[in-house]
């Protein structure tokens, strides 16, 4: 009798784990994620919206629950946006800062991160002209550290860590997160590939990227923002860094480990800074779009860079001069954040010429 | 929104965790007090407390569409995300994020103003400072890579570079000398920035060293300048601008050498210090996290500290030293004022010049007797 008593206990057991896994197959568990500030975001399948923390060193991954499939967004046209959030803040404009934009591509709502002045970050959603806040109290929610193991004598002689990692972008692709960011001590940029669900697994690359605008090899640009595309049948990282060369990586050699040299396609001049990437599909044609800090948004045809087989070696002496495949300069400038709303329509959140900070959908074929 | 009604001892808990400050107050007939007051934590304006008395003709589950706070501005405000919590006796409203100080917020019950409140200015006395800038030697090298500012509060994060100017021969305000990068490169804390000094103008080839040159000439006298208008989180302004004169020297193109430091050992059976001499200033955060020290069994607990103008770590051990072999581990990472790391140079041509080492811990034996 005992025996079937253990037996059924045990069977209880593997009953009430298997329902746990079922109900939770990205190993999400449910509680308040400590998010202590929201450096970017980018979503997943099935709703699931990752958050980079840099205050935390960490990537967060959240079930919004929103998964509600919608063909086309709704259009946006949200004159002084900061200016409605920072008076639903119960604040002034002066007092927050956007720092990220991401639709969700399933149901086509706007999720947009704030940080306010006293450093704590908000998350809201944007459905036309109506913003809320999202719930991120007793969630289903996973986490993962992107920090380095820290020293085992860290508690022993010396005080609280003082490294940093500021996240500076992050996109889910082939089932992985890449995060991009920069340390507050080294200069270097720091890159992981991390699978979802999250496991103790990553896997931290070392790129490096020649800057034909310096004339020289070198590990350590900070990688400003990051996308991915498929060139030729075979995926690649798209990134751009301080200075706008624009380099693509091999998704299948960025293993653990791993240092890989990244092939440079373009230079779009000194003095400029990427700030958003966006791969962007038309037709039979796919394009690249960057949005910059000192020149307008930029477009370029992702067949140009399947055709560009070389790598820029040679160092640009010119002033400012560009290099590399060809690309359209857009006539829109101080473009701070983009996304795809849906398949015909691009989000843009715009510092218009009058000071205005403006968010608004575009017709894509505006741009291509 | 979350409407919860919570336990007599959760009550009791937000009453000691808040301390009231009690801005209005109307007494009806019946001296039942009805009172307005703002809930603080860590000088920030956390929330209104209302007792119940406000709404007592309000149905538990209305009172979220019943009571809106509204920031007053021009033109019709929409109310402010946040959450209502009913407790025994009190209501609380938190919003999303705390209250701004300095603005008015206008309180309605069932859309009729029935108050308003204005959130008082952060208390002068309270005002952060700059407790200290790295590097703290007043003499640099030509092509010093990074500044931190240590702060005595946390302050606001973004748009750093507002903030801080340097100065050319206390005449001349420099643009384009710092990185801006985005995010900022603070602590957790909000307390400790770092700022890069270009990298594309330290460095000797790159288009901005080419076209505008170095930022920092040598024999140069350069001022750096932080405005007092930079204000901490909880909105109080820094207490007093802050600078820091330093001249420019050489070009470093050395990387620090472990061989030719050297370690003032301390008697076995006294909790004496250990110095660890570098002969020249190392970046600020890397020194304080990079320097290990180990016994043949392992870690020694202790208290690192840094001196000389960060040319110098002393570790006093927990207990006293044993006789015996030890060891000073330096990770590879550690750089000097330049950004010059145990294993290469900041600035190099990598077609021309290949890696020093690709050691990740540099080992110093040492004895104690």
């Amino acid at each position: 009798m005992y025996y079937s008593i253990a037996a059924a206990i045990i069977a209880g057991v593997f009953l009430i784990s298997a329902t746990l896994r079922d109900k939770n197959p990205n190993g999400f568990e449910n509680g308040t994620p400590d998010i202590q500030s929201i450096n970017g975001l980018a979503f997943g399948p099935n709703g699931i919206l990752f958050i980079g923390d840099s205050k935390n060193a960490s990537v967060f991954a959240i079930d919004t629950q929103d998964k509600t499939m919608v063909d086309k967004g709704q259009a946006v046209d949200l004159k002084n946006i900061d200016q409605k959030i920072a008076s639903l803040l119960g604040t002034e404009a002066k007092n927050i800062n956007i720092l990220d934009l991401a639709v969700n591509p399933v149901s086509k709502k706007i999720y947009c991160a704030v940080q306010s002045q006293d450093g704590k970050p908000v998350l809201l959603t944007i459905v036309g002209d109506k913003i809320q806040p999202v719930n991120l109290k007793n969630i289903a929610f996973s986490r993962v550290s992107i920090n380095y193991a820290p020293a085992d004598d860290a508690k022993d002689q010396r005080g609280r860590p003082l490294r940093v990692w500021a996240i500076s972008d992050l996109v889910f692709s082939d089932g992985s997160v890449m995060v991009s960011g920069i340390s507050n001590q080294e200069f270097s940029s720091v890159f992981r590939k991390i699978p979802f669900p999250f496991t103790n697994a990553q896997e931290q690359a070392s790129l490096e990227i020649f800057h034909a605008a310096r004339g020289r090899y070198e590990t350590n640009s900070p990688i400003k923002t990051l996308t991915t595309a498929e060139l030729n049948g075979k995926k690649y990282l798209v990134e751009s860094y301080t200075c706008t060369p624009l380099v693509l990586f091999p998704m299948d050699e960025l293993k653990a480990g791993k240092h890989v040299k990244g092939r440079t396609v373009a230079e779009f001049g000194a003095g400029n800074s990427p700030i958003d990437l966006l791969s962007f599909k038309k037709g039979d044609d796919s394009f690249l779009i960057m949005a910059n800090s000192s020149c307008p948004v930029m477009r370029v045809k992702y067949k140009s860079i399947e055709n560009y087989e070389g790598s820029l070696t040679d160092p640009i002496r010119e002033s400012y001069a560009t290099a590399g495949v060809d690309f359209v300069s857009l006539p829109v400038v101080n473009v701070q954040q983009m996304d795809i709303l849906d398949e015909a329509n691009i989000l843009v959140l715009q510092r218009k010429v009058n000071g205005d900070l403006d968010l608004y959908t575009t017709p894509s074929e505006r741009w291509f | 929104m979350v409407l919860k009604v919570i336990s007599r001892t959760r009550y009791c808990f937000v009453q000691c965790l808040v301390f009231s400050f009690c801005i209005t107050s109307c007494f009806n007939k019946t001296e039942s007090p009805q009172t307005i007051s703002i809930q603080w934590k860590d000088s920030l304006a956390t929330g209104f407390i209302f007792s119940k008395e406000w709404f007592s003709d309000v149905p538990v589950d209305s009172l979220e569409s019943a009571l809106s706070i509204h920031v007053i501005q021009q033109g019709n405000q929409p109310p402010v995300f946040g959450d209502y919590l009913l407790l025994e006796e009190i209501v609380v409203f938190q919003p999303l994020v705390p209250f701004t100080r300095g603005l008015l917020y206008d309180i309605r019950v069932r859309g009729q103003s029935i108050d308003s409140i204005k959130i008082p200015p952060s208390d002068s006395r309270n005002a952060p400072e700059v407790l200290s800038a790295f590097p703290t030697q007043d003499t640099v090298p030509n092509n010093l890579l990074k500044v931190y500012l240590h702060f005595s509060k946390p302050m606001r994060e973004d748009a750093p570079l507002r903030h801080v100017v340097l100065i050319h021969n206390q005449m001349d305000t420099l643009p384009d000398v710092f990185l801006d990068l985005q995010p900022a490169l603070w602590n957790k804390e909000g307390t400790l920035l770092t700022l890069w000094i270009d990298p594309g103008r330290v460095k000797r080839d790159p288009q901005p060293n080419q076209n505008i040159g170095p930022p920092l000439q040598k024999d140069e006298v350069y001022t750096l300048f932080i405005k007092n208008d930079w204000e901490a989180r909880d909105g109080s302004f820094l207490k007093r601008p802050f600078r820091k004169e330093f001249v420019v020297g050489a070009r470093d193109s050395i990387s620090p050498e472990p061989d030719s430091w050297t370690l003032e050992k301390p008697q076995a059976g006294t909790r004496n210090a250990l110095k660890v001499k570098f002969h020249e200033s190392q970046d600020y955060v890397v020194l304080k996290e990079a320097v290990h020290f180990r016994s043949m069994n392992g870690n020694i607990s202790g208290e690192i500290t840094l001196g000389g103008e960060e040319s110098m770590v002393t570790f006093i051990p927990l207990t006293e030293w044993e006789s015996g072999d030890y060891f000073l581990e330096c990770e590879s990472r550690l750089e000097d004022l330049a950004g010059n790391n145990l294993n290469r140079l900041f600035d190099r041509d990598i077609t021309l010049e290949k890696f020093r080492s690709e050691k990740e811990h540099y080992r110093i034996k040492f004895s104690i007797n």
